[in-house]
């Protein structure tokens, strides 16, 4: 039987600092690892303990992944304190992600706010990586200033490869051009025909909630949007209770649901 | 290099430094990751250069002040060591009375040769890193708060009441005998020591991080204690978050 | 189906406790607890009650390492707690509970820890002739009949004991302890499940709607006002949690040793009614209040997981409603519940 409780050594290759509080973490693990896109991970410190992350890097990069990781919390804190080369324990991956197969031929919108876009990193990775197969790629992301935007030096590249790209902060400086506002104002700037396309969300849960209430205000079908509705992961195997969302596991059925899925279950947006 | 560790003492039993004592094997493992240099309870050197400051007891004179905030200037960390350094615990007590009176009663007509004031715990002088909870603490939660801090990180302790900690002993409920016991209130991590003899909790490890008192107070009221008894037994080792829930805060 | 005299039941009984680790419900001070029995008279069979803690904690100890990493090379190794014991006299709510736990734990990924240490255990069951104490509801929710999770049971029947065997364990323990018995006509059968089923009639009976609607109608009712009200005395102190034969849910930590040789992970007991439980980073509490834990525990054990294992995750013993110092209880909260929704009492979103 497979221990499920076993972490995988992995060394931390790379740290790149993204934003104040914000740090992304290269990790290349013992052996060969492969997830899907919007599957999450645990990652351990040993003597510490675990939290769960979903990798914000490209699947198809099979010998390092990456984790962007905010301080927020107790392992968090603690990873921000590390320094590379320090091995850490990899558990997973974990979870369904997101169904890219359903995405095919149709537009994809995703909408990111904060270290939301971590994950939609990784999907963006996937879809950019097979563009022919989707119609548009448009990206929507939201930060409270400009230096809180993750990834900056990425954008360009993500342009260049085509995916329409619309930026807003809540908080400008005297530099920026782009959009002032909460990230669901940057829905009122784009045009698509929400009967064909898909969008996937994440961000802090306020933002969550508002968003999909936009989304569904400019016509997306419930079904078509795809939420990651994080908890606090802790086995990653559905047994340990912690991620219970309703009926559901968030570490089992999730993270990724449509709000097709959980529209009708009370306390959604908590 | 080992990090320094240095204890501390200010109004109390030293019990908490005795329980650290009381670790005897372990003992010898933990003096192989830190150097004790200050440690009045069991060696006689006082060294004044370390990183990591164990304090316990409370604050009960001027002098003491003084003292505490040097060993913040110098300390890295500074850990306080059970109830008396992290809640006040009942030394506190001298802050429900008028401390003329309170002083009269414990130096006579002497009390002029004394510095006192009234009993506060550490946090309410200088800052606090870590709190290890306790009358006393419990030696295995200190040996785990120790190689916490020696491996990098601040520890965790539980945040959850004793009641959960008791029924996973599997120990008969008190309360439900009609002995007043604070286990529903309290912070868990000792292993519900005193009710697995039979003893009631009487809250030394400090409030947990969340309790509903008025409904406990019913439960209280229910058994048969009036509002009083009920007071005097949170403020012997709570009253300062007693005061604190009294003028509206926590 | 067989059964042997009294006396051989207990001759049997001594013989089993005399060979085997074994533990029962043994009284201690004024409460039953599951312990050691050194004879047959450590064990109380004719008036039991519910023991403090269910037999839970053999099959999945409140704290136990899981894993153990080389802190220098980070290497990890499995580890396993696992004792070859026979568990007495456990009742039909606890053979349900432990039935449940099988397959919780079986299901989807395989938990190795529980699974491992479950096949050295052997469960010997007892019927119940009576109803244990005021707080049960076993007859209400469906758990006084045993279908699988043990291997052997005893059931009193007119005087003498019928002996069932629910495993392969339980045939070869019926072939070395009883091997004399009288095997059941079919009409003694009958004869049997008849008075069996009178008995039950004189239990509690204190669930006062059809307990196979629930899941509906706490889906239904949600937000039925009963939450609020018992949210407002719950005192959050996870006694409920603890004592429940079905709560599974744990969390998991790790220690260093003291020579900073090796890291232990650990997975501990813990609970939904726990303030921490669902909280994640930053403080964000996906469930900050009683009411709202009150709601997800209890629709877990009545509707959710019902709905998935098809059986009542709640197995009426009764520890709960006992353990609350508040009084908060499965028998109250169905007939509040169910009978709000018979009388039309309009829940929260309704109004």
């Amino acid at each position: 039987m497979k221990n499920i409780y076993k972490p995988l050594k992995s060394k931390i290759e790379n740290i790149v600092h993204e934003s104040p509080g914000i740090k992304s973490f290269v990790l290349k693990p013992d052996e060969e690892f492969r997830f899907d896109t919007g599957q999450f991970i645990e990652l351990t410190l040993p003597g510490f303990g675990e939290a769960a992350f979903t990798p914000s890097s490209s699947p198809f990069e099979k010998k390092r992944f990456e984790v962007t990781i905010m301080k927020a919390g107790y392992v968090t804190s603690l990873f921000h304190d590390i320094k590379k080369g320090i091995p850490v324990g990899v558990r997973g991956p974990y979870g369904a992600g997101y169904p890219v197969k359903q995405f095919e031929g149709k537009d994809v919108l995703i909408l990111g706010g904060g270290v939301g876009l971590a994950p939609l990193r990784s999907l963006l990775l996937t879809l950019v990586a097979q563009k022919q197969n989707y119609k548009r790629i448009i990206l929507c992301y939201g930060a409270k200033t400009p230096s809180d935007i993750i990834y900056k030096d990425q954008f360009k590249d993500w342009e260049k490869k085509g995916v329409q790209i619309l930026r807003s902060v809540d908080k400008p400086d005297t530099s920026w051009q782009e959009t002032v506002g909460v990230v669901t104002v940057l829905l009122d700037k784009i045009k698509v025909d929400t009967s064909k396309a898909v969008v996937a969300v994440c961000g802090p849960p306020v933002m969550m909630k508002f968003g999909t209430f936009k989304l569904l205000e400019i016509g997306f079908k419930p079904q078509s949007i795809y939420l990651s509705m994080e908890r606090n992961m802790s086995c990653g195997v559905g047994k340990c209770g912690h991620c219970a969302f309703g009926p559901y596991f968030v570490c089992k059925d999730g993270p990724v649901f449509t709000y097709d899925q959980i529209k009708d279950f009370p306390d959604v947006w908590l | 290099m080992k990090p320094k560790v240095a204890f501390f003492d200010f109004a109390s039993c030293e019990g908490c430094q005795l329980a650290v004592l009381d670790l005897e094997e372990e003992l010898l493992d933990l003096v192989n990751i830190v150097e004790i240099v200050n440690f009045r309870e069991a060696i006689s050197e006082k060294g004044e250069d370390y990183e990591i400051a164990f304090i316990e007891g409370s604050i009960s004179s001027e002098h003491q002040i003084e003292r505490i905030k040097k060993i913040r200037k110098q300390a890295k960390l500074l850990i306080t060591i059970g109830a008396c350094a992290c809640t006040g615990n009942m030394q506190y007590l001298s802050n429900f009375f008028d401390f003329e009176e309170v002083k009269e009663y414990v130096y006579g007509d002497k009390a002029k040769y004394f510095d006192p004031v009234q009993s506060k715990p550490i946090d309410q002088i200088v800052n606090v890193d870590f709190q290890i909870p306790g009358c006393p603490i419990d030696k295995y939660e200190f040996l785990k708060v120790v190689k916490q801090v020696i491996a990098g990180g601040l520890p965790r302790i539980p945040n959850y009441p004793v009641c959960s900690e008791c029924k996973m002993q599997g120990n008969e409920c008190l309360l439900k005998k009609g002995i007043l016991c604070l286990g529903p209130v309290t912070r868990a991590g000792c292993g519900a020591i005193c009710c697995k003899n039979f003893k009631y909790c009487f809250g030394c490890r400090g409030l947990a991080p969340e309790f509903n008192i008025e409904s406990f107070k019913d439960v209280l009221r229910s058994i048969g204690y009036k509002e009083k008894g009920i007071m005097a037994q949170f403020k012997i080792v709570n009253g300062k978050d007693i005061q604190l829930l009294q003028s509206g805060g926590k | 189906m067989h059964k042997i005299s009294s006396e051989k039941f207990h001759k049997v009984l001594e013989q089993i406790i005399k060979d085997n680790e074994t533990y029962g419900a043994v009284k201690k001070r004024d409460e039953y607890i599951y312990d050691r029995l050194e004879t047959l008279s450590d064990l109380e069979i004719e008036n039991y009650v519910p023991t403090v803690l269910p037999p839970k904690k053999y099959f999945y100890p409140q704290e136990e390492d899981l894993v153990q990493i080389d802190y220098k090379t980070k290497k990890a190794n499995r580890v396993i707690f696992k004792k070859e014991i026979v568990l007495l006299g456990v009742r039909p709510c606890d053979i349900n509970a432990i039935s449940l736990f099988d397959r919780i734990m079986s299901d989807g990924n395989p938990d190795p820890n529980y699974l491992e240490r479950r096949k050295h255990i052997t469960v010997i069951g007892f019927d119940c002739v009576k109803s244990c104490w005021e707080h049960a509801l076993c007859e209400a929710v469906g758990t006084i009949n045993v279908k699988e999770g043990y291997d052997l049971f005893f059931s009193e029947y007119k005087k003498e004991y019928v002996i069932k065997t629910g495993s392969k364990k339980g045939e070869e323990l019926f072939d070395r302890y009883i091997k004399n018995s009288h095997k059941l006509s079919e009409k003694e059968r009958d004869d049997y499940h008849h008075e069996r089923a009178e008995r039950i009639k004189k239990f509690n009976h204190k669930v006062k709607y059809l307990f196979q609607d629930v899941s509906s109608i706490f889906e239904k009712h949600y937000d039925d006002p009963y939450w609020k009200e018992i949210g407002k005395i719950c005192l959050m102190c996870g006694s409920c949690v603890m004592v429940c034969p079905t709560c599974y849910c744990f969390t998991m930590d790790e220690e260093v040793d003291l020579k900073l040789q090796t890291v232990t992970r650990k997975r501990k007991w813990d609970g939904c009614m726990l303030r921490d439980f669902a909280m994640v980073a930053g403080n964000h509490n996906f469930r900050p209040t009683a009411e709202m834990r009150l709601k997800h525990r209890w629709n877990r054990k009545f509707n959710y997981l019902l709905k998935k294992y098809h059986m009542s995750n709640c197995v009426g013993c009764g520890r709960c409603g006992f353990a609350c110092l508040v009084k908060i209880n499965p028998i109250d909260i169905l007939n509040t519940i169910m009978g709000n929704y018979y009388s039309g009492v309009k829940h929260e979103s309704e109004k």
